[in-house]
């Protein structure tokens, strides 16, 4: 049999059975769909995670309190080990960094007239906004001037600021009240996306030193120290030497004893992007098996298919088929039905994704490999489910299959 | 019966001038089941067929005909004896072998037509042609309206799909796709089984036509009135040839016919 009449035959055969064809692709179709749009969404989660992370401060190290376990274990952040000449000695002594910004951050609760809410406050230096890449949108954020004379001037994010005012980037020269304590606005900040508690648009700034004189107490230890190194390939090393200038300013022999700890920001994006790629394989995995499903949908539409045809088999076999033409011959028809699903599915796929990009609904990645792989995932549910069923055909015997009723 | 002896006879001496049998079947016996179970269908059967007989084997149902026709046809192997079509000895080969002497030597007609569903007439008599190796796709259009003309359809049916046919008309679509790989024998199966009367002889003038141009026909039937046709018959019973005759009748029409033209 010449392929050019075995493609002829198939062609013919699906058409004459265009709304089962069409049922049975139907499948085929929301699998491949499914498998490029979900894994698209993981991808562009994890994206997005890094992207988050990113936007905390480029190459950022961030120095907590903390000690490692002894007899009573601390909560991370909670020791009250971190003091401004820590700061100050890391800001004289190192190298390869573009700031040392330290922080005091604690919840407390703000109003404005009848609004009110419970957020983030963190004290710091100007020098923040270099550290953490906070943009501002509209006013401006605090100077060294405004910090020496300890000024009541705040920094608002956008989360805050659309709870309080209305408006994610109104609230410039508004009044403000802090734990009581009148604190008046003079920037907001642009959005810089997050979520969860530790959003950075939920958070206001204000100047470090007015911070310790008004909300959190003269002689309060840092809750943290974010350090900027200069590029990524130095965060090891700008990390080996906080850890020697701190220990050394210390007096701590042993590294063990260590009464701070280091979270590099690249570790949290790792570990972050593992999880958000665990996802997308979790995503992949549930559209891989709707797939499978749509395989066995085939392979059950085909030995119907057989059955039906059984005559027709016969009487091709009568006038000459030999076993391998009638394989083959259910074998394409099986191999079709799966390629224009891929093909459709593929289609699909990619205009949900364009919907989903173009109405930002969700983050998503288009990974042309996973449209490679489904592509090749249909021709292969094409042969392996239609196998079966085509040597069924071919094996029919032509008497018996002639006489079928 | 016991004329039908010596015309078997004759029938041998005078077939004894012709050229080598198309057919030769020396011996056939074909058994179902096995050991306790068995059933003879077929018993010694041998007698040849000559290029251009129109024979019909005639028999009462379970008389083992359509085991013959089935053997004759290559869709089935005798369980022994030697079947030998077109100078080939049919009976020892493979099922690939089968198909390709089903393809290029012998033409079906089937009772119940088997023309593919909802196709054209066009695409039900290029079938057989899809599966051989030695016609030209550019030959094809030539012979699928040489085919359709031979078997009486007008070349206006080509493209009308098999279920807008008549009864007629669907078997002498199944007589072209019997004819379109210009086998050496056509084999029918009871071809006016599901036909009225009328489109039965319609069918039977068919394939006197074609045996007139040189074909060799054997037509399987149980009616004595279909087989009285046919030049010759052969009558089987109980897997047995009982007799083996040409058939006077015929002849004696034949002779009528060309008095009167």
């Amino acid at each position: 049999m010449k392929y050019r009449d075995l493609l002829n035959e198939t062609i013919f055969t699906l058409l004459v059975n265009k709304a089962r064809s069409a049922l049975t692709i139907l499948g085929i179709v929301i699998g491949i769909a499914a498998v490029i749009i979900l894994i698209a969404v993981g991808e562009g989660t994890t994206a997005t995670v890094t992207q988050n992370i990113s936007a905390l401060g480029s190459n950022l190290i961030v120095v907590v309190p903390g000690s490692t376990p002894g007899i009573v274990n601390q909560g991370l952040g909670t020791a009250q080990t971190l003091t401004m000449t820590d700061a100050t000695v890391l800001q004289q002594q190192l190298q390869f960094v573009n700031g040392v910004s330290p922080e005091l951050a604690r919840h407390f609760q703000i109003t404005y007239g009848t609004n009110n809410t419970n957020t983030n406050v963190i004290g710091a230096n100007p020098i923040y906004t270099a550290v953490h890449n906070v943009t501002i949108n509209n006013g401006s954020f605090f100077n060294q001037q405004q910090n020496n004379s300890l000024q009541r001037v705040a920094v608002v994010g956008p989360g805050v600021s659309q709870v309080l005012f209305g408006n994610p980037y109104a609230g410039v020269n508004k009044q403000i009240e802090i734990n009581g304590v009148i604190f008046s606005v003079i920037g907001v900040t642009n959005i810089k996306g997050g979520s969860g508690v530790a959003n950075p648009d939920n958070n206001i700034y204000i100047p470090l030193k007015t911070a310790q004189q008004y909300l959190f107490g003269q002689n309060q230890a840092l809750s943290s120290i974010s350090v900027s190194a200069i590029n990524a390939s130095s965060i090891n090393l700008v990390e080996q030497e906080i850890n020697n200038i701190l220990l050394a300013t210390n007096n701590i022999t042993n590294p063990a004893n260590a009464d701070f700890q280091l979270i590099n920001q690249s570790s949290i994006v790792a570990s972050l992007s593992s999880t958000s790629q665990t996802l997308t394989v979790l995503l992949g995995s549930i559209a891989g098996i709707s797939l499978l499903v749509a395989g066995i949908g085939i392979m059950n539409m085909m030995l119907t298919t057989v059955t039906e045809r059984t005559r027709e088999i016969g009487l091709r076999k009568a006038v000459g088929a030999k076993k391998k033409d009638i394989s083959s011959q259910f074998l394409s028809e099986a191999v079709a039905l799966t390629l224009i699903g891929g093909i459709a599915g593929i289609l699909l796929g990619l205009i949900v994704i364009k919907i989903l990009t173009v109405t930002h609904s969700v983050t998503v990645v288009t990974q042309w490999w996973s449209i490679l792989i489904a592509f090749g995932v249909s021709m292969l549910i094409g042969i392996v489910f239609g196998y079966y069923p085509a040597q069924r055909a071919a094996k029919l015997k032509p008497i018996e299959a002639l006489k079928y009723e | 019966m016991s004329t039908s002896v010596s015309q078997t006879t004759t029938l041998k001496n005078e077939v004894d001038l012709q050229p080598s049998p198309i057919i030769s079947c020396h011996n056939l016996v074909k058994v179902y089941g096995e050991k306790d179970n068995v059933v003879t269908v077929l018993s010694n059967i041998s007698f040849n067929i000559y290029p251009g007989e129109f024979t019909a084997i005639v028999g009462p149902s379970g008389s083992g005909k359509t085991t013959l026709m089935n053997i004759l046809g290559a869709l089935d192997s005798p369980t022994s004896g030697s079947y030998m079509l077109d100078s080939k000895i049919v009976s020892s080969l493979k099922d690939d072998e089968l198909a390709d002497i089903r393809n290029t030597k012998i033409g079906f007609v089937f009772q119940s037509f088997n023309l593919l569903p909802r196709t054209t007439v066009e695409r039900n008599v290029r079938l057989p042609m899809i599966y051989s190796t030695n016609i030209a796709i550019k030959d094809r259009k030539n012979k699928i309206l040489a085919a359709i003309l031979a078997a009486g359809l007008e070349e206006s049916k080509l493209y009308n799909k098999s279920n807008q046919l008549s009864g007629g008309q669907m078997q002498r679509v199944a007589i072209a796709r019997a004819l379109v790989n210009d086998p050496s024998i056509i084999l029918a199966d009871e071809p006016t089984g599901n036909l009225d009367q009328t489109t039965g002889k319609i069918v039977i003038d068919t394939f006197r036509q074609l045996n007139q141009q040189g074909r060799t026909i054997i037509l399987i039937t149980h009616d004595l009135n279909v087989a009285y046709h046919a030049q010759r018959i052969i009558h089987i019973e109980d897997g047995k040839i009982i007799a083996d005759e040409l058939n006077h009748k015929n002849s004696i029409r034949e002779k009528s016919k060309n008095e009167i033209s």
